[in-house]
Order: structure tokens, then sequence, then C-alpha cells
């Protein structure tokens, strides 16, 4: 896991409130929704939410494919690190 | 002509006005369109054919609705997608029915359940239905008038775990929507934008229903994301009406946006709105906000504007009976002929047109506009093999399920093992493990001391 990962990993644990998991167990190219982590849309927002306060992303549906950036920790963490505000 | 039939007759009427309807991305389609459009792929289906419809883009959704009813068929919209809930619902229907039975679902939609051995799939390419020549007004309106027999399956959680179908006919869909259409005023021409599912009793009458029979134009897409929300918002081309709930309103206005819109109403169901978030709500976005009541089996009954009143509007011509003595509640429906119990503990006002609501009857609940119970989720939680003992716990926000639980498996296998069960807004966060659950001597938990305990851990 990089530090990008690392640090992509602990927002969602804290966005989303999964404070009974630890980064450690989370796998960067598991999916984020459904079979993974078993997050809904409301956490999609939440996550949204956070991108939005701490790198002042916004983000949009017609962004690329959203699927493909909430995919996997590895894939939001891409995203992020192209998309943020300096 | 009875005035029921003359009011069925003016509506159907209306239906061929080619005002916009169904807003899309790049174009917008009026309501002959999609008639149209379900009337076509009417002809391409099966006799009686019986359609998990779970369409998330709303033209799709009622053109398959539509052409379903068209050929004499049977819409369900499933309580939740969990694997085992669409493969139990989907065994019954196969058992119940000569007639085929499929899951219809946006391309690339459900892929982990795609090839899976009992359900079958169907995705439709619409772009071609919608490129037709309009069918002509005589046949759409008599295709209309065969298709409001057809029943339309919806469910709400029954408390021993199994879901409760609710049945409801079109033309009963379209009489409750004539009454919501009156209280707020929808044969003026408003823009719908909603962040909820066509597949819950909510949902589908806001989106579905009173656009379909009234002046509104309904966004077909379903918005999550705050900019994408501002952005529809900002095209409405008339007053702007968002349909949400009380958490999705919640997240948005964290985001402290300049909304920018004009004369938007908000309409809130499925928990009650507190004063706080409606004043919140009011003064970002500017809006009036208005809350409306129901359930399943009544569709919404009566409606408050939250920051005007505590107590809450019957919709013209609904009745509440209530036993004063048990404080047992029906509501009659005139439109439809008949009462149904509420789940609810009420107190009629003496102008007999309004009532307070003073909780709930049991301890069914509801998440992000989904609706379980705790019986039914402690259910599914004690069934996960390796789990001894445990409980959901709503915190007092009602906002999260917590679960404490007694067992030897992480809490990934736990939610794991629930998630094939369970919709993914009822998996508990945090999972807390305990060596005993509190309970009293009749087995009944304490739900004071579990209380105790969830606070110690956090």
């Amino acid at each position: 896991m990089t530090p990008e990962q690392k640090e992509i990993a602990e927002m969602i644990i804290e966005a989303v409130n999964l404070e009974d998991i630890s980064v450690d167990e989370i796998d960067v190219n598991e999916p984020i929704f459904n079979d993974g982590l078993g997050l809904d849309s409301i956490d999609a927002l939440e996550i949204s939410l956070e991108l939005n306060k701490r790198y002042g992303i916004k983000i949009k549906s017609g962004d690329q494919n959203i699927g493909n950036i909430f995919a996997s920790v590895a894939s939001l963490s891409d995203f992020v690190q192209t998309n943020k505000q300096a | 002509m009875s005035s029921s039939a003359q009011s069925i007759d003016s509506t159907i009427k209306g239906l061929l006005s080619s005002d916009p309807f169904m807003v899309l991305e790049h174009h917008t389609l009026t309501r002959p369109q999609i008639l149209s459009a379900a009337y076509y792929l009417s002809l391409a289906l099966p006799s009686k054919p019986i359609v998990f419809n779970l369409y998330t883009q709303r033209d799709s959704f009622l053109v398959m609705l539509l052409a379903v009813a068209m050929k004499d068929g049977v819409s369900i919209l499933p309580p939740d997608t969990a694997e085992n809930t669409l493969t139990q619902l989907f065994h019954s229907a196969v058992s119940e029915t000569a007639g085929s039975v499929f899951l219809a679902v946006e391309q690339g939609q459900y892929a982990s359940l795609e090839g899976h051995e009992a359900l079958r799939f169907k995705s439709i390419d619409f772009t071609p239905l919608y490129a037709k020549p309009l069918v002509e007004e005589a046949l759409l309106c008599s295709a209309f008038e065969k298709a409001l027999v057809a029943p339309i399956w919806l469910f709400t959680s029954g408390s021993t775990g199994k879901p409760k179908r609710v049945v409801k006919t079109w033309q009963e869909m379209m009489l409750l929507a004539l009454q919501a259409i009156k209280r707020f005023e929808l044969m003026q021409p408003k823009c719908f934008v909603a962040t909820v599912p066509s597949q819950h009793m909510f949902g589908l009458e806001t989106t579905i229903f009173w656009p379909l029979f009234s002046k509104a134009s309904i966004w077909a897409g379903r918005p999550i994301f705050a900019e994408d929300i501002k952005s529809v918002l900002a095209q409405s081309i008339h007053c702007p009406v968002l349909i949400s709930t009380p958490l999705h309103l919640k997240k948005l206005t964290q985001f402290e946006l300049d909304w920018k819109v004009s004369d938007l109403m908000v309409i809130s169901a499925t928990a009650p709105l507190n004063h706080e978030l409606a004043e919140t709500i009011q003064s970002q976005m500017q809006a009036k906000i208005f809350e409306v009541y129901g359930c399943t089996e009544t569709a919404s009954i009566a409606s408050r504007e939250t920051l005007q009143s505590d107590d809450w509007s019957l919709y013209d011509g609904n009745q509440l009976l209530i036993e004063e003595e048990s404080h047992f509640c029906e509501v009659h429906l005139p439109s439809l002929s008949k009462s149904y119990p509420l789940q609810d503990e009420v107190e009629s006002l003496s102008d007999k047109s309004s009532f307070k609501l003073l909780g709930r009857r049991s301890d069914l609940i509801k998440v992000a506009g989904k609706r379980s119970s705790l019986m039914n989720l402690n259910h599914h939680l004690l069934g996960v093999d390796g789990v001894k003992d445990g409980v959901f716990w709503v915190d007092d926000d009602g906002e999260r399920l917590q679960a404490l639980v007694v067992s030897d498996l992480t809490t990934q296998q736990i939610k794991q093992a629930l998630s094939k069960s369970l919709d993914p807004v009822f998996l508990p966060r945090p999972i807390r493990f305990v060596t005993k659950i509190p309970r009293n001597a009749l087995g009944k938990v304490q739900y004071q001391a579990v209380k105790k305990l969830m606070s110690k851990g956090s």
C-alpha cells in the first residue's frame, strides 16, 4: 500500500464510520462498494464530501466513469492524485 | 358516468399532451413518446410476463413497467437487490405462474449476479424504441386503459423476516396520485429531481405516478452527488422539486454549496425531518420544505410543511378511524374505497383533517429510505454460521445500525455473510464483540444495557 492509498483508506474508514476495520485489513484492489466493504449510495455521498473538504475535489457522475473511480482504494487514490487542488 | 370514471377518462386524455415529461441529459421525452415506446416494447414481450424491474433510469423503468402492464403481466419491485432476496422472490414467482419470468436491468448493473444459475436477465436497448413513430392516439388510449388493471408488486419487510407483498394496480396508483397532485398543485408545471429509487412506494409515486398524471416533468437519472443535484436543479425550466430523504438531505447541506436555485420545493419522506435540519436546508437552498407521510400499503396520505407545523394534514377526503381505548388507527382512502391499519400511533385533531404522530407501534426501522425491522435483522444476524448471539441496535440519530455480537468470527466475515441476505444499508457499522448479550429471564434483549455497552466501546 502506498502512502497515498493509505491516506485514502483512512479517509474512507473515517468518512463512513467503518471504525471496526483497520487500514491493514483493506485490500486496495478490492471493490469499495457491494462485494468489498459493503457501502451504499449514501456512503458514496459521504466519501465525495470528504474528497471535497480534504482535496477540493468536486465529484460529478459525469467525471470519467464514476464506477471506475470508486472501483477500489487504488483507483480512488489515483483519481485524487490527478485531480486534487494544489 | 361516475365522477371517478370521469376523472380516469380526463386523466388518460392528459397523457396525450406534448409537454416535456422525462428529462434526459440531451433531450426530453413527452408522455406520448413514453407510451408509444411501451406499446412497441409490449409487442416484443411474451404474453403475461413476470418482470423484476430493477432499472435506475426512470424512463427505462417506466417504459418497462407500462409495457408489462399492457401485456397483462406483473411487475415486481423487490425490497432490495441482495442476492438471496432476488433468488427467493424469483423462485416463488416461477412457482406461482406459468408465465415467463425475468430480471430487467441496465447493462453492466448487478454484474456479479449475471450468469447466476437461477436468475434470468434481460437488457433492452431503449434508443430504437424512442426513435419509432408515435402510435396513433386512440390505440395508445385503449392500450393504456387495458393496462390499468395490471398489478405492481411492492414489498414491506414483515416482522418474521420474510418480505410482505403489497399489490397495487395501475388504476389504484393513478387514483392515489391524483390526491397528491391536487395537494402539491402539480397541474402547474414543475420539474422533479429525485435521489430515491423508483422501486419503493415513496419513490414510485413521486418519480413515476405523480409526474405521469400531472404536468410535472421528472429528471430521468438518479443523482446522488451534491454537484450533480445542483446542476440538474439549475437546469429546471419550471419550479424545481427535490424529492429526497432526511439522511441524503443532511449530507447535502454539509457541502455548504451555493445552490443558486430559486423557488425550490423539497419533499422528504421515510423518516421525520428535524427542525434544525429543515432550517439549514431552508437557509442554504432557499427552499420550502414539505414532508409526506404514508406507508407501502397506502402510499402517501398526508403532508406537512415542516417549518410551519408539526401536525400532518390528510390529503383531501382521507379519514382517520381511531379506536379510543387501544389507539388502534386505520386510514380510510375514499379514492380506493378501502381502509388500512397504520403502523404508528396517532392522535386525531379536532378538525378531523389533521393529526399528530405519536410514535411507532413496533420496532420498524428505516435507513436511507429502506425499511426493515430489528426483528428481521436480528433473525439474519443469528442465522450467520458462527454467530452465537447477537442483536442490532439503532443509535439515537436513527441513521446507522450497529450490532453487538458474540462470536469468534471477524467483522469482515460477519459482514460478508450478512451481505448475502441484507441490503448494504442495513449492514452494521460498527460491530462490537462481547462475551454476552444482556437479556432478561425471558430472553428479551435489554436495550438500556445494550446502549451502555455500545457507548463504552466508542
